[in-house]
């Protein structure tokens, strides 16, 4: 997404600073996002036009955003000032998500099976953390290191709230590379283990995501038992009560709907 | 059984506040068979006697999931009630 406003340049010889200047197609569509309606934008007098960054700036000031310039007509359009806030700001809605991240992994050579079965494990670990990158950039939260390590069987991967990392069970990482079912799963436990992250952030470091009430959920699982969805909680609650933790619920039909779109793409 | 001497027990036995009142709003609603184990565990925690569902046992989730016994017989009635989904469930693993 942040790739969309490469091409902005910030303007230094404007003389009248107070004057609007017009928004590219991504700039509107940025706007959108942040609750402007885009397509009314061109239409609309300055005085509209000032309203609607006063949203932008309620938002900020309700987000208690520190250390930001403050939003105003002639400064909102510099590439710092958009970048800036869309690390601050909501992330997209799921569905937007959930088609980026899959455009994402359409996207990257490495991770199709028939490249990804030559990679090294090491290799393998590049490329998750490459793709861990684009993907936090499209949730609008840090990206997590990923790492390889020995589970138990049965266990693909979790993400370590304390740590901020995500850790992928090294056995099947050697064995995606032979076998295309679990090479599947190695994808999808990149993208729930991600959701949790995601999670995570909104809870407890920002909230960015479009539903509070899915945040309010999530929060209420996590304080139930303090992170008892991360590691091996069916340990104590037994396999049917883990899964239907709101925040399994979520993470496990987010990863679905991004595998079935990657797909979708890739073979329909 | 009262449902407040099951929390008493379970979080005397590692559980927390939140997840004994999870628990055991399901561990009183366990099938016939498991319903006996589980009263025999809340006597004495050494009573883990083994039973079989399937492919599972208590022992086999013991060992191979790293359950406690009353996560065990949970899982045990899950395959009992709705054995396509926990079979789907366990066999996916966790993540």
């Amino acid at each position: 997404m942040l790739e969309d406003y490469e091409n902005i340049s910030l303007k230094t010889d404007v003389e009248r600073t107070d004057e609007l200047s017009p928004l590219s197609d991504n700039q509107q569509a940025y706007l959108k996002e942040v609750n402007v309606p885009s397509e009314e934008w061109a239409n609309m007098s300055d005085l509209q036009k000032s309203s609607h960054l006063d949203i932008v700036q309620d938002r900020l000031e309700e987000l208690k955003v520190s250390n930001l310039e403050k939003v105003s007509s002639t400064n909102l359009l510099s590439p710092e000032m958009i970048e800036d806030l869309m690390r601050r700001l909501e992330a997209p809605n799921d569905m937007v998500q959930i088609e980026q991240v899959s455009d994402v992994l359409v996207d990257c050579e490495e991770i199709r099976f028939e490249n990804w079965q030559h990679l090294e494990q090491s290799g393998k670990i590049n490329v998750l953390n490459q793709l861990e990158h684009r993907i936090a950039s499209i949730e609008h939260r840090p990206p997590c290191p990923i790492t390889a390590v020995k589970l138990e069987r049965g266990c693909w991967g979790g993400y370590n709230p304390i740590t901020k990392t995500i850790e992928i069970n090294s056995d099947y990482i050697d064995k995606s590379g032979r076998d295309l079912d679990v090479y599947t799963e190695i994808v999808d436990t990149l993208v729930h283990e991600g959701r949790h992250a995601y999670q995570d952030y909104n809870v407890n470091e920002r909230l960015v995501h479009p539903r509070h009430s899915e945040v309010e959920s999530w929060s209420e699982t996590m304080a139930g038992g303090k992170w008892g969805y991360w590691g091996d909680c069916s340990s104590k609650l037994g396999q049917r009560l883990y899964e239907q933790q709101s925040v399994e619920i979520d993470a496990r039909n987010f990863a679905a709907d991004v595998i079935d779109r990657m797909n979708d793409k890739l073979y329909a | 059984m009262m449902k407040e001497k099951i929390i008493e027990i379970l979080k005397s036995r590692g559980y927390n506040d939140y997840s004994a009142n999870l628990v055991s709003k399901e561990l009183l609603e366990l099938s016939g068979p498991l319903a006996k184990l589980f009263n025999s565990w809340v006597e004495n925690e050494n009573n883990q006697s083994d039973y079989r569902v399937g492919d599972y046992s208590v022992s086999s989730l013991q060992t191979e999931r790293g359950m406690n016994y009353p996560a065990a017989l949970l899982t045990l009635d899950w395959l009992m009630k709705e054995p396509e989904k926990a079979i789907r469930s366990l066999n996916k693993g966790r993540r």
